[in-house]
């Protein structure tokens, strides 16, 4: 699995557990912010889409909020966390 | 003590009893026990069934209490509020005509909601079960102010305020203000949540919950322990109380009431509604910060909470110039029932002279300035004493309590 | 000459959202002008685990999916856009003028639909069902954060949960923190949505028409009567002080002349019975508004087709007015049965003592009692004095005198 074959579910996932317009989520790129400063997703919208991270990639996060906080930055880092997670990167 | 004394007004409102159902058992004796020896109640639920789930701590009313309740009235919600109600009731000593005028104002979140699970389970998957229907009757937190009612035959003025974990506070505020403008003389105030089902789930489901006791201003808390119970004091106007020779508890000085308006669950990282709600609580009062000499924290464990509350607090108080507790550190967070608990906390360490401490503070967060008394209780004849609620929504209640020593 | 006392508030504005349309006081005075009814089979959800076919919906048109609205629950969005209209028709255009005032929300069952939702992740799925967005839902004041967010309102917030009074409860209650000097304003929202799980578990407890038989409808005070028909809606009505409305030159509505609640003796989940009746609280609120009962000219009442509560509710105006008045209508008709409707009978009386306009009871054949008039016929389109009075299940009753703004 890499980085291109996870941010398009991560895409599809922001559409639908967090109710955004297809448009928004498709014209996101890698980098593009998805917290306060870019695309305004806040601490509820992080947990719910780690909700639907959880189930989609059958991963469970139970450190404290502000460890995995920080990868909500953009995709590029959300992909990361999500690969680390399943043991497909160093 | 304080040197503050006044008169009472004949509007003043005063608390002249009250009534609780905790994890500790039955009754204000059992409650101030558990609280003035520090004693954790916290440990794993067994309610309902918990796998699959990151924690399943809390804090459970413990089986045989729930049994000597009895099972005439349906919801586990119900059967506490009645208790505690009860309890109140007889220590105040109301002549049933002086009920029949009083007012009521019961807060709580989830009502009859755990029987309401029961029922939906099975309809959920086609197998609706008529005998469980009944549970809809009680669904409503609106069914426990009606209990009440009932049972006691009031017909004053109520409601059932829901403000989230702020619910019973409100309460307690509300019926302070009817009293004072003179819509009633006596009122019942207090709140009830049983553990549910929904809230476990929901809690867990946004990574709320310590695995452990909950840690309140612990430099590596983690979270929050949901818990259940009731409380209920008897509220009545000191001309009222003064006239029928009943024994005065304490004054309920003063309340504040605000809104963040910020976030669904969230609170500002200003804590500004706090701020306004304790300023306001001060101002109504008619006392200063450094005339209180604890507070009885809304502290539920969070790191989001814990660390707004304490830069509220630090605001309001400055640095280190109160001291401060946790009650939900020892009994969980009761929802609803927190507010009037909490108060009810806060008038028996008033009474006692003894401030409950925050157990599980191996390791205080430096960024909370404040002594939080930890694991021990401590001796502390206070004159003055506050209680916080900040609840989900951005909904700030702050309460002011005074000892009776501080009147003429 | 005694001279009145003054009013307990004054209301500036009134907005809702319902079955016939959405808007400030036009939009409520047309469809109350029109008297048409929105009560019809319903099409929006299917209706075959339920036993009854009637209701009334708002059109899914009515509330667009919006960037802002991207979490709010759909009730949440009814009580944002009820509150946002009646801020509009109270002409307060600034952000930071709502930052003082208060939020009263009534609800009978509240976001009851966001629970079943999330119970239903669980169900289906185990805890890999859930969901985040919902579980703040499943506490009644979260539709009164929502909308404190969206129009900035700072001031006490509160929620109460009350069957059937609960937008009179609201409106009082918002008297009550006026009183208390907690603000100089408040919006008070008495909100209930119809959704699946709800119309189908008040058909399994028979709470709607057709109970014990006859035709399915909405028939309050009629001999027809055998149960309400279920809507929804949310209205808002703004109160202010008098002070506060004057120094802001708000234009005044109406004005509210008393406003009191309690109890009558009920079981629970009940209807006081006859013998339990007495008119304490009716007493009061006149007395407290300086109002005689003959100089009531309009009363709406909660009129839901509930046998029992409409022949308890009757026998309380009947022990205290005498045949000449008042006239007694309400809005169940129009746009159906929900626990939070007294709010619309607010607003509705509101433009009753303002201009004369109210409902037309004219589906009523042959009502229960012929010792009491009925909005039968328009009034004189000049303004009233109107009683605005409900009862619940459990033997809550609230009682509201509002008059002219003079």
């Amino acid at each position: 699995m890499t980085q291109e074959d996870v941010i398009p579910r991560l895409k599809k996932l922001m559409t639908e557990r967090l109710r955004l317009a297809p448009e928004r989520t498709d014209s996101l790129e890698p980098d593009s912010l998805l917290l306060k400063d870019g695309l305004g997703l806040d601490s509820l919208d992080c947990i719910e889409l780690l909700l639907g991270i959880e189930d989609e990639f059958e991963l469970e996060f139970n450190e404290e909020q502000e460890s995995w906080m920080e990868s909500f930055t953009s995709l590029a880092t959300l992909s990361q966390l999500v690969l680390y997670t399943k043991g497909e990167l160093e | 003590m304080s040197p503050l004394r006044s008169r009472y007004a004949a509007r003043d409102v005063v608390v002249t009893a009250m009534g609780v159902i905790s994890p500790y058992g039955q009754g204000c004796d059992a409650y101030w026990e558990g609280l003035s020896t520090g004693r954790c109640a916290l440990g794993p639920l067994t309610l309902f069934p918990t796998d699959g789930f990151p924690s399943n701590v809390g804090g459970q009313v413990d089986a045989d209490t729930v049994r000597s309740l009895g099972s005439a009235v349906r919801s586990r919600a119900n059967r506490f509020v009645i208790a505690a109600a009860e309890e109140a009731i007889h220590h105040a000593g109301l002549a049933p005509e002086t009920l029949r005028d009083a007012a009521i104002s019961i807060g709580g979140a989830g009502g009859g909601m755990l029987e309401a699970e029961a029922w939906y389970a099975p309809y959920y998957h086609g197998r609706e079960n008529p005998r469980l229907r009944g549970a809809l009757r009680t669904m409503l937190p609106a069914s426990q102010t009606e209990a009440l009612a009932v049972r006691f035959r009031i017909e004053g003025p109520r409601e059932t305020p829901i403000l989230a974990c702020s619910s019973s506070a409100a309460a307690i505020a509300t019926i302070t203000d009817w009293i004072a403008s003179g819509r009633v003389d006596v009122g019942l105030a207090g709140g009830v949540d049983s553990l549910t089902r929904i809230c476990f789930m929901g809690f867990n489901a946004l990574k709320l919950l310590d695995k452990r006791p909950c840690r309140p201003f612990s430099q590596d808390r983690q979270g929050m322990s949901i818990s259940e119970g009731a409380a209920v004091l008897v509220l009545e106007s000191h001309a009222h109380a003064a006239a029928r020779g009943a024994r005065i508890r304490a004054c309920v000085a003063g309340s504040g009431i605000a809104s963040d308006a910020f976030h669904p669950i969230a609170p500002p990282a200003n804590a500004e509604g706090a701020v306004r709600a304790m300023q306001e609580a001060l101002t109504r009062a008619d006392l200063t910060p450094r005339e209180m000499g604890y507070v009885n924290a809304h502290g539920t464990g969070t790191i989001q909470n814990d660390r707004s509350e304490a830069v509220a607090l630090e605001q309001v108080f400055g640095a280190g110039n109160v001291l401060v507790s946790s009650t939900k550190s020892l009994i969980g967070h009761t929802m609803g029932a927190a507010g009037a608990m909490e108060a009810v906390a806060t008038l028996l360490a008033l009474e006692a002279g003894v401030l409950p401490p925050t157990a599980n503070l191996d390791v205080p967060d430096p960024e909370v300035p404040f002594d939080c008394i930890a694991h021990t209780p401590r001796s502390n004849a206070v004159a003055c004493a506050m209680s916080n609620s900040f609840g989900f929504g951005g909904q700030n209640v702050s309460l002011i309590f005074r000892h009776p020593c501080t009147f003429e | 000459m005694t001279t009145s006392p003054p009013p307990a508030a004054v209301i500036t504005g009134i907005g809702h959202i319902g079955p016939l349309g959405s808007g400030g006081r036009d939009v409520i005075t047309a469809f109350v002008h029109a008297n048409t009814t929105a009560i019809g089979p319903l099409a929006e959800f299917p209706t075959h685990r339920s036993t009854r076919r009637l209701g009334a919906l708002i059109p899914a048109s009515a509330l667009e999916p919006t960037e802002e609205a991207r979490r709010w629950s759909r009730i949440g969005h009814m009580a944002v856009t009820a509150c946002r209209h009646a801020v509009a028709d109270a002409g307060i255009t600034e952000s930071n003028t709502l930052h003082r005032f208060g939020l009263v929300i009534g609800s009978e069952y509240g976001d009851l639909q966001s629970t079943e939702a999330f119970d239903a992740g669980f169900l289906r799925r185990g805890p890999r069902g859930l969901s985040a967005f919902l579980f703040p839902n499943t506490v009644m004041n979260a539709t009164a954060g929502t909308v404190s967010i969206a129009l900035e309102i700072k001031g006490p917030m509160l929620t109460l949960n009350q069957p059937g009074v609960a937008g009179e409860l609201a409106v009082a209650r918002a008297i009550a923190l006026l009183e208390a000097g907690r603000a100089p304003a408040v919006v008070a929202c008495g909100v209930d949505a119809l959704f699946p799980i709800l119309y189908e578990a008040l058909g399994l407890l028979n709470v709607p028409s057709p109970r014990g038989g006859g035709e399915e409808a909405c028939t309050p005070f009629d001999q027809r009567h055998n149960g309400p028909v279920m809507g929804e809606g949310a209205t808002a009505v703004i109160l202010e002080t008098p002070e506060h409305a004057q120094a802001r030159s708000a234009a005044i509505l109406a004005h509210v002349r008393s406003a009191h609640w309690g109890g009558l003796p009920a079981r629970p989940y009940r209807y006081p019975s006859l013998a339990q009746l007495h008119h304490r609280l009716l007493d009061r609120t006149l007395n407290a508004a300086a109002v005689p009962a003959d100089a009531i000219d309009v009363a709406y009442l909660s009129g839901s087709g509930d046998p029992d509560q409409d022949t308890i509710e009757l026998a309380l105006m009947a022990g205290i007015f005498g045949t000449d008045r008042p006239y007694i209508t309400s809005v169940t008709h129009l746009v159906g049965e929900h626990g939070s409707l007294g709010a619309l009978r607010v607003a509705a009386a509101a433009m009753t003592a303002s201009s004369g306009v109210m409902p037309i009871l004219d589906y009523l054949r042959t009502p229960i009692r012929h010792d009491l008039r009925f909005a039968t016929q328009p009034l004189p389109a000049t303004p009233a004095t109107v009683l605005v009075h409900g009862v619940a299940r459990g033997g809550v009753q609230a009682a509201l005198v509002v008059g002219p703004a003079t």
